[in-house]
């Protein structure tokens, strides 16, 4: 279940806090033994469990069951709500979610960490196994080549993140840089939050009202200007960031030339997020001079959701060729397990049978007795020769699941 | 020499096509191949230069053929030096396809060989060699410009296209274009010097002054001169250097032309 198919308040109800989850693995465990692998990933925007099953219609049933009971909910009242993915669409699913392609904010970085710890709480409770545990590590690397591969991550849709990015697009790296705010609000203590949070250590307010320049740049750590300094002292910084009442420009042209001169055309970054507007637009025509409005920011931001679009049509290819990998990898492995469990069962019949038969019959020679045992061992391995073969040889994965499901069901395998 | 002088073009064909599909769909792979491609391209090419000057006996510059060789390969050279330092990615469609076209134009030149000049050609040597590594740092001055440019562009217009996420920062580009003019106008000088005590040599005067062979170069020198004063001593920085760092290219490249044939 996700922010797609719940509400938040839904979301709330079926949250499984931190404290909650070993818990909750632990009765897993106990009680709903058909679930062989489990994951419990809960965060604000979805709840899932990933798990990997020894019978998947039983298995499919006890999670709801686990869910409804879990919560206190009424069984079947959330059919509308819950998602259930099998095979390859699960494994996709989960490399989208690790990835942040199934984010309600696309790209946002908070996801990976969090499947991360959802995986590290379920394999340190020993729920996890070998299935599982090379899905979460592929799942975990396929997030690192989206990342690294794609745009994704470096276009953030959000006005804050646009100006930071026209800010690198600008000087590079913004280490060292120095900000200046004019204005004290909370707008632009919002504003200027990203772009500190980015490596800018020397900010300076400057506000007409000196006592709130001062308190603003102590929580910001910076230090505060006279209003009436401005112009002169303006030359020293190298983003601007402007948001005050005031009803006419107070950045003009000719401070903004006499300022470039000062730093010998070092380029300059103002961000004017004021309506009306605090800087003159013609600012933006002096040479080496960057002057966005927050009109200006806000095409930007949507330049950047139609890139991260595109960027997200290339996830999503890695993220299938990723799937197919993972499926055939799974193909390898998943058959030998029941083939071996089904051998090693009727080798322990054909063994309890021949004791049995052989106890009755003392006066057996001991070729008689290795004749009896060729006998049993050909008749169980002739049977079961075909199924080897077929399971083997099946390459389509979803007829090959229902297979080794119907042989476990079949022989009652664990 | 003209089978691995065919590898050299299709190699570096290779590197153009896949930088440039790298910068439009920003996947590794194409950056690796273009990169694999460029730097093999490059070996083939100087062994191509290598037996050339074993055949001809000196350096590889007395007609066009051996100019458009060497010129192509000091492009190559700087790019590779430039790609390697700062591991500029989208640098490779801004300057790889100048040497490839270069190198395909040695491809229609006449081959044959010409006779080596007799009197005392170590002096025409340096000024050419050095002239044309000049030129080659400053094809890069050229690439950088153009992605300068752009970049500016968009970043004033505010209208935000594909280049804008594809090209890096101003701040990057306006460093190389510092460099790289820094090397070239050095080289190029040093270079010019060169050819006139090859021309005190000759005929005895520091400059010949003839039209065709003197003023070319004197009026392409001069624009980087200007480029070179504004930067280094004016302050100039970003878009006038790009500018400036494009036309020059474009018009040494013509002027060239004209002073050597």
């Amino acid at each position: 279940m996700n922010h797609n198919t719940a509400d938040v308040g839904l979301r709330e109800r079926l949250h499984f806090s931190p404290s909650q989850i070993p818990g909750a693995l632990e009765l897993l465990q106990a009680k709903y033994p058909s679930v062989q692998e489990k994951v419990i990933l809960s965060t604000c925007n979805r709840v899932e469990i990933y798990a990997s099953l020894y019978d998947d219609l039983e298995g499919i049933h006890n999670l709801k069951e686990f869910f409804y009971r879990f919560h206190e909910i009424p069984d079947g009242s959330l059919e509308n709500s819950l998602y259930l993915y099998e095979l390859e669409k699960a494994v996709g699913h989960l490399f989208r979610v690790s990835s942040s392609l199934d984010s309600m904010l696309v790209g946002e970085p908070q996801i990976l960490g969090q499947v991360k710890k959802a995986y590290e709480v379920a394999r340190d409770h020993h729920a996890t196994g070998r299935v599982l545990n090379q899905l979460f590590e592929k799942a975990f690397s396929v997030a690192k080549r989206i990342r690294t591969e794609t745009g994704i991550a470096e276009n953030a849709v959000s006005v804050g993140y646009a100006s930071i990015e026209l800010a690198r697009k600008i000087f590079g790296t913004l280490e060292g840089k120095s900000i200046m705010l004019i204005g004290a609000g909370e707008m632009i203590e919002l504003a200027s939050r990203n772009l500190l949070s980015s490596g800018i250590q020397t900010v300076f307010v400057s506000n007409r009202n000196f006592a709130r320049a001062v308190e603003l740049a102590e929580t910001l750590g910076g230090n505060a200007i006279r209003f009436d300094n401005l112009e002169y002292e303006l030359d020293r910084f190298d983003i601007v960031i402007s948001s005050t009442g005031a009803p006419r420009p107070i950045v003009k042209k000719s401070i903004v030339e006499k300022a470039m001169q000062e730093r010998r055309n070092r380029p300059m970054f103002f961000i004017d997020i004021a309506v009306p507007r605090d800087i003159e637009p013609e600012v933006n025509q002096i040479e080496n001079v960057y002057l966005y409005d927050i009109d200006d920011l806000e095409k930007v931001t949507e330049s950047n959701r139609r890139e991260r679009e595109r960027e997200g049509l290339k996830a999503e290819e890695i993220v299938i060729s990723e799937v197919h990998r993972f499926l055939s990898w799974l193909d390898s492995v998943e058959a030998f397990p029941t083939i071996a469990a089904l051998r090693d069962q009727a080798e322990v019949i054909r063994k309890a049978e021949l004791e049995k038969t052989l106890a009755r019959w003392k006066g057996l020679t001991d070729e008689e007795r290795r004749s009896l045992e060729n006998l049993t061992s050909s008749i169980v391995n002739k049977i079961l020769h075909a199924p080897t073969v077929n399971l083997k040889q099946q390459k389509e994965n979803n007829e090959k699941f229902s297979y080794l499901a119907a042989i476990r069901h079949l022989f009652n395998l664990k | 020499m003209n089978l691995l002088l065919t590898v050299t073009l299709v190699l570096y064909f290779i590197g153009v096509v896949d930088s440039i599909l790298y910068f439009a769909f920003r996947r590794s792979l194409f950056s690796t191949i273009a990169m694999g491609s460029v730097g093999l391209g490059f070996l083939t090419h100087t062994t191509v230069l290598a037996i050339r000057a074993s055949q001809t006996g000196h350096g590889p510059y007395t007609n066009l053929f051996e100019y458009a060789l060497f010129f192509s390969w000091a492009i190559i050279l700087v790019y590779l030096a430039v790609e390697g330092w700062y591991r500029l990615k989208p640098l490779g469609p801004f300057v790889v396809p100048i040497g490839f076209v270069i190198l395909l134009s040695a491809l229609v030149l006449p081959h044959e060989i010409t006779a080596p000049l007799s009197n005392n050609p170590f002096w025409l040597t340096l000024h050419r060699t050095l002239s044309l590594l000049g030129f080659g740092a400053l094809a890069v001055t050229f690439g950088v410009g153009v992605m300068y440019m752009i970049q500016e562009r968009q970043l004033k217009s505010h209208q935000m296209g594909l280049f804008y996420h594809r090209l890096p920062s101003l701040d990057i580009l306006d460093e190389i274009n510092s460099k790289s003019v820094f090397f070239g106008f050095l080289l190029l000088t040093t270079g010019f010097v060169a050819g006139s005590l090859w021309s005190i040599q000759k005929s005895g005067s520091f400059f010949s002054w003839d039209p065709v062979k003197t003023y070319p170069l004197l009026i392409a020198w001069l624009i980087y001169a200007t480029l070179f004063v504004g930067r280094f001593n004016l302050g100039w920085k970003g878009k006038r250097p790009a500018i400036l760092g494009v036309f020059g290219f474009v018009a040494g490249i013509v002027l060239h032309w004209i002073h050597i044939s």
